[in-house]
């Protein structure tokens, strides 16, 4: 009896110990030898020169990591607000419609499929001056002076925040739109019955319904949003000056570029910590949001 | 509820770690090639005789073994160093060594391809050969006796005399090392369409500074963009026009060292000309490329284009000499307190190339050197550019070839690049900062403070 007692408690973390230890070689070990590093001067060569938290005073002193993190921070409302919105509305749409709705489907997902160089020169090509885009172009044709959107400061983060959210509407589309379809008939025909009109049919029957979904969206977008990279370094590389830069990408600049690897490992702690800090405030209004509803 | 607590710091620890996880598994960035070596091995090993047959016919030294040399290498695929050494690799398989090969990594992008070498070399696996620059960098990889001393290898193959002296001395340490090799000779120039030159009633190529602003006036006036622009790098020659015609290479020695200072009178006055010549660049220059800036200045969309002897091919005839619409012209001058003349300007050898000192102990890869050197100077004649050293035949070489050859053999002194010789951190904001001069972003001033903050923090 007490053996098979054991056997009970021991079984699951057998099963469980190869993935374990595997997430803790790659994912638990990097990060506390990060943290590690953080504390440390270090180019890649030579020995390692004990800091202390020198590495941390010396990024939030220094100018362009300030301005990315400012950058982040509007990418994160932008991007969060863009993905939320369009691919809320968009999933409300297609589960109105009937006909072509599965191909309409595949069409918004597709940019998430694209890998980010294709998009980003795509969109490099569209927006280019000389010679000229798609973009200014139209901008030509009707009667308006072409904008170098990439060269200027005034646009080259909203083009970013656009182009980033572009790329992964389709997906938040696609799980707003699973969340409305599970939700049961009989709760939107009652909500008929009792006289619902489409505007309160989603206010208060099926968006309140899917609020742990919505919650969960925000989670994944505020995280994804501030650790974006991939558009901003290939379409822009951070500029023009700082314009588009963001933490990651000044991170990754910090490291690979200016080979301190000790700032650059500082500036993935606080990264990490900045994202546990926004994702808890997230779900913390998150929770609150669904016992409210 | 502890447990709890301890899972959810371990998840989201987890989450914080595909930070570190994202960066390793991005897609290879914009410009890399790779070149399988099993092309240029297969082709070769079914048609090469017996080893030592071929060694002994040739009459060079060989191993006879097999032996590959790993090169990442700042260039095209298709770039002319590419084309000549794929050709001696061939040549060295058939007549030497069948038993040879190199594989090849061709990264265009400069930035992508230092993070690439940088990388290797902070994990200890530098590749044999690789491109770069003398820079703050690079003297740590020299200072800890991972780079091989090119001036020793080219003087134990008896060929250190027969390079240029630019050629030779520019990939050279502070204490006169000759840390790498060079690939051609370059000597940089404006570049300029003399149509639109007329249509803008220009009769004469600028002198001075002012007259090249007078000259962006007029071109601008007529209707078309003065300046053809690309690449941060290529703003930063702006940069240094001024300061290397009023200080020589002083200026920008002390900036590095942080004896001078961005904001100093030279700083602040070279940062007013990039904000002055900016205007003349065609918008949205940030994001254009060479490639097709250089056709727009060939079809007339742009006045002038300031670049390098290793246009030569773009910008020629099938017979080697200029375009018809093309001419070039030397850097102007201050004209006033010009501490040099117009035959002193940006030369250089192109990106260098390092050998690491492991593999300088290699037999077979100095047997490969001597073969190499023994051609490379005239094939880059044959394909149309300018060699690092003397070509055993100048008849093959073209009028203008001959004639920039003659101007890089009596250069003795040049312009050293900005971005090379300031610390790589400092460099970083230096390429980023500048182009805001240009966009209007930031005032001389504003640059100049930026720059000193960035200086006070990277300078130990």
């Amino acid at each position: 009896m007490k053996n098979q007692k054991l056997k009970k408690r021991i079984m699951p973390w057998l099963f469980l110990a190869p993935a374990l230890l595997v997430y803790c070689a790659v994912v638990i070990f990097p990060i506390i030898q990060s943290i590690g590093f953080s504390f440390y001067d270090y180019s890649g060569i030579g020995a390692m020169k004990f800091s202390g938290i020198n590495n941390y005073l010396k990024i939030f002193k220094n100018s362009s990591f300030r301005i990315a993190i400012r950058n982040n921070i509007w990418l994160m409302l932008g991007g969060t607000c863009i993905q939320m919105i369009v691919g809320l509305g968009l999933a409300i749409i297609l589960s109105n419609i009937r006909r072509f709705a599965s191909t309409l489907r595949v069409v918004y997902f597709v940019p998430c499929i694209i890998s980010s160089m294709a998009i980003c020169q795509i969109f490099a090509k569209m927006f280019s001056i000389t010679p000229e885009g798609v973009i200014p172009g139209i901008m030509k044709l009707f009667g308006m002076t072409p904008i170098a959107f990439l060269s200027d400061v005034k646009w080259a983060l909203a083009i970013v925040i656009i182009l980033d959210s572009y790329k992964f509407i389709g997906m938040h589309m696609i799980i707003f739109y699973t969340a409305l379809m599970d939700i049961d008939e009989s709760v939107v025909d009652a909500a008929i019955i009792d006289g619902c009109g489409l505007w309160k049919m989603y206010t208060k029957v099926k968006i309140p319904m899917i609020i742990n979904i919505i919650v969960a969206e925000l989670v994944i977008l505020v995280n994804g949003t501030l650790k974006a990279f991939d558009v901003s370094y290939i379409l822009t590389g951070g500029g023009p000056g700082t314009a588009t830069e963001l933490v990651a990408t000044y991170m990754y600049k910090t490291a690979f570029t200016m080979t301190k690897y000790g700032q650059a490992s500082a500036m993935a702690v606080f990264l990490a910590v900045e994202s546990l800090l926004a994702v808890g405030i997230v779900r913390l209004v998150g929770n609150k949001l669904q016992q409210k509803y | 509820m502890k447990k709890r607590k301890v899972s959810s710091i371990l998840l989201s620890l987890a989450l914080a770690a595909s930070l570190f996880t994202g960066c390793g598994g991005a897609e290879p960035a914009a410009g890399t090639e790779t070149t399988p070596d099993a092309e240029v091995e297969t082709a070769e090993t079914e048609t090469a005789p017996d080893t030592e047959a071929a060694a002994g016919d040739s009459g060079y030294k060989t191993t006879g073994e097999a032996y590959e040399i790993h090169y990442i290498a700042r260039s095209n695929e298709d770039g002319t160093q590419m084309q000549a050494l794929y050709k001696i690799i061939d040549m060295y398989q058939k007549q030497v060594n069948p038993n040879f090969s190199m594989n090849i990594e061709c990264i265009s992008d400069q930035q992508t391809h230092n993070q690439k070498i940088r990388t290797l070399a902070a994990s200890d696996e530098l590749p044999d050969w690789w491109s770069g620059d003398v820079d703050s960098f690079f003297y740590e990889l020299w200072n800890a006796g991972m780079v091989a001393n090119m001036g020793d290898i080219f003087k134990e193959l008896g060929i250190y005399d027969n390079f240029y002296w630019c050629a030779l001395n520019y990939p050279s340490t502070a204490d006169g090392e000759i840390a790498g090799m060079s690939w051609n000779a370059q000597g940089e120039y404006f570049w300029y369409n003399k149509d639109v030159f007329e249509a803008a009633g220009i009769e004469k190529t600028p002198e001075t500074f002012d007259e090249l602003l007078e000259i962006c006036q007029k071109i601008q006036d007529s209707g078309t963009t003065p300046i053809g622009m690309e690449g941060q790098w290529r703003l930063l020659r702006y940069l240094a026009f001024i300061p290397w015609r009023l200080s020589g290479n002083d200026y920008i020695d002390k900036l590095a060292a942080g004896e001078a200072k961005y904001s100093d009178e030279l700083g602040i006055q070279t940062a007013q000309f990039i904000a002055d010549i900016g205007q003349y660049f065609q918008e949205g220059w940030t994001t254009a490329d060479s490639s097709t800036v250089m056709e727009q200045l060939k079809d007339g969309q742009f006045g002038m284009y300031y670049s390098g002897t290793w246009e030569l091919p773009i910008f020629s005839d099938e017979n080697g000499e200029l375009l018809d619409n093309i001419g070039m012209f030397q850097l102007p001058l201050t004209g006033e307190g010009d501490v040099n003349g117009f035959a002193d300007s940006f030369s250089n050898g192109g990106a260098p190339m390092f050998i690491s000192s492991e593999a300088a102990k290699e037999e077979e890869m100095m047997n490969f050197l001597a073969f190499f050197w023994d051609h490379y100077n005239d094939l880059c004649l044959e394909l149309g550019y300018l060699p690092p050293g003397q070509p055993s035949n100048i008849d093959i070489a073209t009028d203008l070839q001959k004639e920039l050859i003659e101007d890089f053999a009596g250069v003795t002194s040049y312009a050293k690049c900005w971005d090379v010789v300031v610390d790589v951190a400092t460099s970083e904001v230096l390429l980023s900062e500048t182009p805001n001069l240009t966009l209007g972003n930031l005032t001389p001033e504003e640059w100049a403070a930026r720059l000193d903050e960035a200086a006070a923090m990277n300078i130990e």
